[in-house]
């Protein structure tokens, strides 16, 4: 499933780059949007949760011809804010980086609240210590299937500036889940 | 969304997505990255909570014979000393998979002789052991009871002690059966493959194993003589819903032991449970599960009986019919579809029905057999020859006799209506309505 969506991926990554060669003569294919945000995320294991936070940027494209009208691609990388503690145990987040189709309504207009689905691929870095257990801290990387949706709306009207609210599932398999809530602010080139 | 004015080239936002999401790839390993072990993560949490420092695996003899199982448990201690089975929280691993498979710590042999070791880890502790697969030859059975003596319709574990040529004892497949007509009729293994005897009756029985050797022989093991004691002293069988119950409820009974000792006990499956009539209510021996199949409006009474050793119990219960929403009078015969008119020629009867509506899902419409019917002309005796057209107020038979002389049809108004319970008037629908309807009734010369 991984390896097909990369495919996916390298082939709009063609797509988009045929765009690029084509800007010259139509008018703004693309449309490219960076993004900061705090992520407040929820790891569960064992019936516990935890909330360490993340600041993820984002940058993506969107698709303005014909056929990949309102579809997109968004690159995501996110680094630690803040660990969690539980039982005297910490669980930080040390690294989070995510790929994403995005799929937005073509009809969407600049000052219509605009609503998302993201589907991609996640990878999420997890770092536990727990003091009392002789094995020290413990990192591993999780990487799966990712999904979820994203609001975005205009700041002021006129102004390239969007909050912008994503709720996203990165992992989950039968004993670990993280899902996040991100609150943040899009430029729209 | 754009900016227009945008203070970044577009061609430098490009650039910059594109190296994003090359770098976000890179990071991911093209989707192909190795995962994490989420087992153990979720092992730490719980470790957290638990307060385990310290793990190992509990003794055992290591050596499992290849058509047997045998339970490992992982032990966890806390800093305190108290220790606690971890079996379904830990990973457990064998270095050769092909020799069997391991969940929860019961390991289950695939039948090949070998050596493998055995790792357990628990939030990245861990502790291992080399266990032996045999194929040592089984030579003896010996069935063994706790205590010898078992109160009448409880169920009762046995264990078998499997002796191998090797002179070790392992778990072995084996199967139970009682040995003569006598035992059969006094109790029974419900799978021949576990040791768990259900009784019925007080007496004696005699039990035996049974295991096969490697060239395929039957080994048996000595008789086991069981007593299953005359100790109950009442039996009692309770619902978990009310024993009032509507047509299509269903409900679980309960029969309860009482023992000499004071011990009380659910029985249930054991307690031969019976409907004193199935068309009206049924239940399921094993499960104790009552349907209620047909009601009444009045409610119709149905015994639920239980015996244990001769020790019987009753339950009353009372199936009820839901209630009516609406009804309408149909002709005698056919499905129930409504009609504007019913006929009858003179010198002939006919015997309208009430087709009946009841409130909730799950209940067709159906004719109504009550006998809380009342039926009439509506129209004044003295307009129609009462004498030779008659009505029978209680079945709705309307018969007329051959002598009535008509030369054109004679049309009267039926009427019929379910009174209410015990009572003369008529009954409310569920849907606030009366429960009465007419009908015209043609009479043809």
């Amino acid at each position: 499933m991984s390896k097909r969506l990369a495919l996916l991926i390298s082939a709009l990554s063609l797509a988009s780059v045929g765009v690029q060669a084509q800007e010259t003569k139509t008018e703004e294919p693309v449309d490219f949007h960076v993004s900061g945000q705090a992520v407040y995320t929820k790891v569960k294991a064992s019936g516990e949760s935890f909330s360490p936070s993340l600041f993820q940027l984002k940058a993506d494209i969107e698709f303005n011809f014909d056929n990949l009208r309102g579809i997109g691609l968004q690159g995501m990388v996110g680094m630690p804010m803040s660990d969690d503690k539980a039982n005297g145990m910490t669980l930080e987040l040390t690294q989070q980086s995510g790929i994403y189709v995005t799929l937005t309504d073509p009809d969407t207009k600049p000052d219509d609240l605009k609503v998302s689905i993201l589907l991609g691929y996640a990878s999420t870095e997890i770092e536990t210590s727990l003091p009392s257990l002789t094995t020290g801290q413990n990192k591993d990387t999780f990487s799966d299937f990712s999904y979820g949706f994203t609001l975005q709306d205009q700041i002021v009207a006129g102004e390239p500036f969007y909050w912008t609210l994503d709720v996203l599932r990165y992992y989950k398999d039968d004993d670990l889940r993280v899902d996040g809530l991100g609150l943040g602010v899009t430029y729209a080139f | 969304m754009r900016s227009k004015g945008a203070a970044l080239s577009r061609g430098a936002a490009y650039s910059l997505t594109l190296l994003l999401v090359a770098g976000v790839l890179g990071l991911t390993g093209c989707g192909g990255g190795d995962n994490g072990d989420s087992a153990r993560v979720a092992q730490t949490v719980d470790a957290s909570k638990t307060g385990v420092v310290s793990v190992a695996l509990e003794d055992n003899q290591g050596s499992i014979h290849v058509s047997g199982n045998l339970q490992f448990n992982l032990i966890g201690t806390d800093k305190d000393g108290k220790q606690s089975n971890l079996n379904d929280k830990t990973t457990w691993t064998l270095s050769d998979p092909r020799l069997g498979d391991i969940k929860n710590g019961l390991f289950t042999a695939a039948g090949q002789v070998g050596t493998f070791t055995l790792t357990a880890s628990y939030a990245g502790l861990t502790d291992s052991q080399l266990v032996t697969l045999t194929d040592a030859d089984l030579i003896g059975i010996t069935v063994e009871h706790a205590s010898g003596a078992v109160d009448v319709c409880l169920n009762t574990q046995f264990t078998a002690k499997a002796l191998f040529k090797d002179g070790k004892y392992y778990n072995y497949p084996l199967t139970w059966s009682l040995v003569d007509p006598a035992s059969r009729e006094l109790a029974s293994f419900a799978d021949e493959t576990k040791p768990e005897l259900a009784t019925k009756k007080s007496g004696a029985v005699k039990v035996v194993a049974k295991g096969k050797n490697n060239a395929g022989e039957v080994i048996t093991s000595p008789e086991y003589i069981l007593n299953i004691d005359p100790s109950i002293v009442a039996l009692v069988l309770t619902s978990d819903k009310s024993t009032e119950m509507n047509q299509g409820q269903t409900a679980t009974a309960t029969a309860t032991a009482e023992y000499r000792s004071g011990a009380k006990a659910p029985i249930t499956a054991n307690a031969s449970l019976r409907s004193s009539n199935e068309t009206v209510m049924t239940v399921n021996p094993a499960t104790g599960l009552i349907t209620a199949v047909a009601g009444t409006r009045l409610g119709t009474e149905v015994n639920l009986t239980a015996n244990c050793d001769s020790t019987p119990a009753v339950l009353p219960l009372k199936i009820f019919k839901p209630e009516i929403r609406t009804m309408e009078i149909i002709g005698e015969t056919g499905v129930l579809t409504s009609t504007e008119t019913i006929q009858v020629r003179v010198g002939g009867d006919v015997d309208p029905r009430i087709k009946v509506n009841y409130a909730g899902t799950g209940f067709d419409p159906e004719v109504y057999t009550g006998e809380d019917v009342k039926w009439r002309f509506t129209e004044d005796s003295n307009s129609y020859d009462a004498d030779k057209i008659t009505i029978d107020g209680s079945s709705g038979l309307i018969k007329v006799d051959a002598s009535l002389v008509l030369t054109v049809n004679q049309i009267l108004t039926v009427e019929a209506r379910i009174t209410k319970l015990n009572g003369e008037d008529t009954e409310v629908g569920s849907d606030g309505n009366e429960l009465k309807d007419t009908i015209k009734l043609t009479i043809r010369p």
